[in-house]
């Protein structure tokens, strides 16, 4: 028994080694063609976000614009708890990073405390705020979320037979509480008798619970689905495909996960944000600021058939109205959606 | 309620009992021969993501099951290696095991799956919902969910019933007794881990190929660890264990449909609804007297 216990022993260490090994491979940087000038760095809260929810992945075609147009060494963190960020964007500022990039409101406490400590770092939020931090060096790019949600209202109002539309989330956050109420208003702007469910899921990954969520909604009516969450949004896909429901994705195109389920999307073009920040930066024209981006900065993906021509024609047509300022969808909080 | 809402509910039990009604049986199997299976969750991690990258790279959803059985039976062995043979502490190479699970699932995931886009399996095994369930209650129900059911019952007949089944418990009661009586202990201790490695992989792939058909970094979220409260629910009894594995069901089903009737609370407390009841039923059992082997390692010959 001892000499089996000493093979097995022996042989635990082996696979530990070669883990250790193969893991230290992988992660090895790829080497660089040419030595890259400037260095940034970004904070995402899940794993993945080339492929996670709606608001990470729109970041992902300004990441690749930062990488491969302009050859920038582009850090990405992963799975940042809310908690970290402030050592991990030290950490970056430390390490002599030229833009750190935190493109969440959940990062929001880490982004005005951090940024008075290095003011020679640029700091860019690329979401909901209504403060800079106290540093010379801060910017952020703000899309108008409840504008956002008043179009997917319209979208969602001008699609739906019922008149009924599911929305769910992950955790309700106050970026989401406001476009939630954008998407009631913009509901009933198209329909009056129009009834927005809301639901929440507790978290951003669960993919079981989002599908059951989303599975309820349509019992209660709904046929156009809309969701803001993590890596959990396929749960809502799963549930819209058995159940016959269009999804309305957020913030990039979702075609290609669920091509029997996603109706349109509504786009957010984060790489402009990013393209301009950049911009700013080679010509030394970057400047403490907060830019608002309104609805120039969304677009409505391809319906690929999922609407009749009519009805297709109708939205774009409100959607352009909206652009041009002609319709205004007045600001009503909705503290109901909320928890 | 209407009749249709009530079969809606069976069905939303039925689909999250049935991930934990596999694991529980996986844990209960070896607890009941004397080892204690912390590592459910992460054996169900490994399971999933087998059997939905086999059931999506073939389209076969029952290759994927397959797969997970295979994979299954090797995480039985790994933990086997650890705590029978070496034998190293259950409580801790079971939670390093799960730590391991998790970054190892997320790593493959993240070098195999095509960039950008979702993961969405086939749809054989898949446990109806919506419009699709109303034609019939019975055929909506998954393939796996029966599975559960009917090994359940196995579990029980073999376990309370069966000669094997008895030397199986005195196993979980005293090794040296069984040693005395001539059996194995390490062999046949590896033999039951690799037992629990399938079922809580199963636990797995019921829960990818049967509910949600994608895959997500840590997609059990914890599922294995109720399982193991459902076992200790139970009482070590596969049926009673199964049962609050329904319950557990329940709660979470119920936590939806109290939040999408909507009463002014705060959601919440509705998700909280599974993991009280939990707490409730576990509290509410009273001081359980489980095997008396589970958790101490065997050192004899």
């Amino acid at each position: 028994m001892k000499s089996t216990s000493r093979i097995v022993r022996l042989l635990a260490i082996a696979v530990v080694l070669a883990l250790v090994v193969t893991t230290g491979v992988a992660c090895k940087p790829e080497p660089q063609a040419e030595q890259p000038e400037v260095k940034i760095a970004f904070l995402y809260a899940i794993a993945n976000p080339e492929r996670a929810g709606g608001w990470d992945r729109a970041d992902w075609p300004g990441i690749v614009y930062l990488r491969d147009e302009l050859g920038w060494e582009v850090a990405i963190a992963e799975n940042v708890a809310y908690s970290d960020s402030w050592n991990i964007a030290r950490n970056y500022a430390d390490n002599g990073y030229d833009i750190i990039v935190f493109p969440s409101n959940g990062f929001l406490d880490a982004y005005l405390e951090v940024a008075p400590e290095y003011p020679n770092t640029w700091f860019i939020m690329t979401s909901l705020t209504d403060t800079l931090p106290n540093s010379p060096r801060s910017a952020a790019w703000v899309p108008d979320m409840y504008m956002y949600g008043a179009v997917v209202g319209m979208i969602a109002a001008k699609a739906s037979e019922t008149g009924v539309i599911g929305v769910s989330g992950g955790m309700p956050i106050p970026v989401l509480e406001l476009m939630y109420s954008g998407i009631i208003e913009g509901a009933k702007y198209v329909n009056p008798d129009a009834r927005v469910i809301v639901s929440w899921a507790g978290d951003w990954v669960d993919i079981p619970k989002h599908r059951e969520i989303t599975e309820l909604q349509i019992q209660q009516g709904a046929d156009v689905i809309f969701t803001v969450t993590g890596p959990a949004t396929t749960g809502v896909f799963e549930a819209a495909e058995a159940g016959g429901a269009k999804v309305i994705g957020y913030a990039a195109d979702w075609y290609d996960d669920a091509p029997n389920a996603v109706l349109t999307s509504l786009i957010v073009d984060k790489k402009r944000m990013y393209v301009d920040m950049a911009n700013q930066f080679l010509s030394d024209t970057l400047e403490k600021k907060m830019v608002m981006c309104g609805a120039e900065y969304f677009s409505i993906a391809d319906f690929r058939g999922s609407l009749p021509d009519d009805k297709v024609a109708e939205i774009q047509d409100l959607f352009e109205k909206v652009k041009a300022g002609e319709i205004v969808i007045p600001v009503v909080e909705h503290p109901e959606v909320g928890p | 309620m209407t009749d249709q809402a009530v079969l809606q509910f069976g069905l939303a039990v039925l689909r999250a009992a049935t991930p934990l009604a596999f694991c529980a049986l996986g844990v209960l199997l070896a607890e009941r021969a004397g080892v204690l299976n912390i590592a459910v969750e992460g054996m169900m991690l490994c399971g999933s993501l087998a059997a939905v990258l086999t059931a999506v790279l073939t389209q076969n959803a029952w290759l994927g099951v397959v797969a997970a059985v295979v994979v299954g039976a090797v995480t039985g062995l790994v933990l086997g290696a650890l705590v029978v043979l070496l034998p190293a502490d259950q409580v801790v190479s079971g939670i390093a095991f799960n730590i391991t699970a998790q970054g190892l699932t997320s790593f493959i995931y993240k070098i195999t799956v095509i960039r950008g886009v979702q993961l969405i399996g086939p749809a054989t095994l898949i446990s109806l919902a919506g419009p699709a369930a109303r034609g019939n209650f019975l055929a909506s129900i998954s393939p796996l969910t029966y599975v559960a059911l009917v090994l359940t019952c196995l579990a029980w007949v073999f376990l309370f019933r069966t000669g094997p089944g008895l030397l199986w418990r005195s196993l979980g009661e005293s090794a040296r007794a069984s040693h005395a009586s001539g059996m194995n202990v390490r062999r046949a201790r590896m033999a039951v881990l690799v037992l629990s490695g399938v079922l809580c992989a199963l636990g797995g792939a019921s829960l990818t190929l049967a509910w949600v058909r994608s895959f997500t970094d840590n997609i059990t979220m914890g599922r294995g660890f109720i399982a193991l409260a459902a076992v200790y629910f139970g009482r070590w009894n596969p049926l009673l264990a199964v049962l609050s594995c329904l319950l557990f069901g329940a709660g979470e089903a119920l936590a939806f449909r109290a939040q999408a009737l909507g009463s002014g609370i705060n959601p919440f407390y509705y998700l909280m609804l599974p993991y009280v009841l939990t707490l409730l039923a576990v509290g509410l059992m009273g001081r359980a007297v489980g095997p008396k082997e589970a958790g101490k390692p065997y050192l004899g010959g």
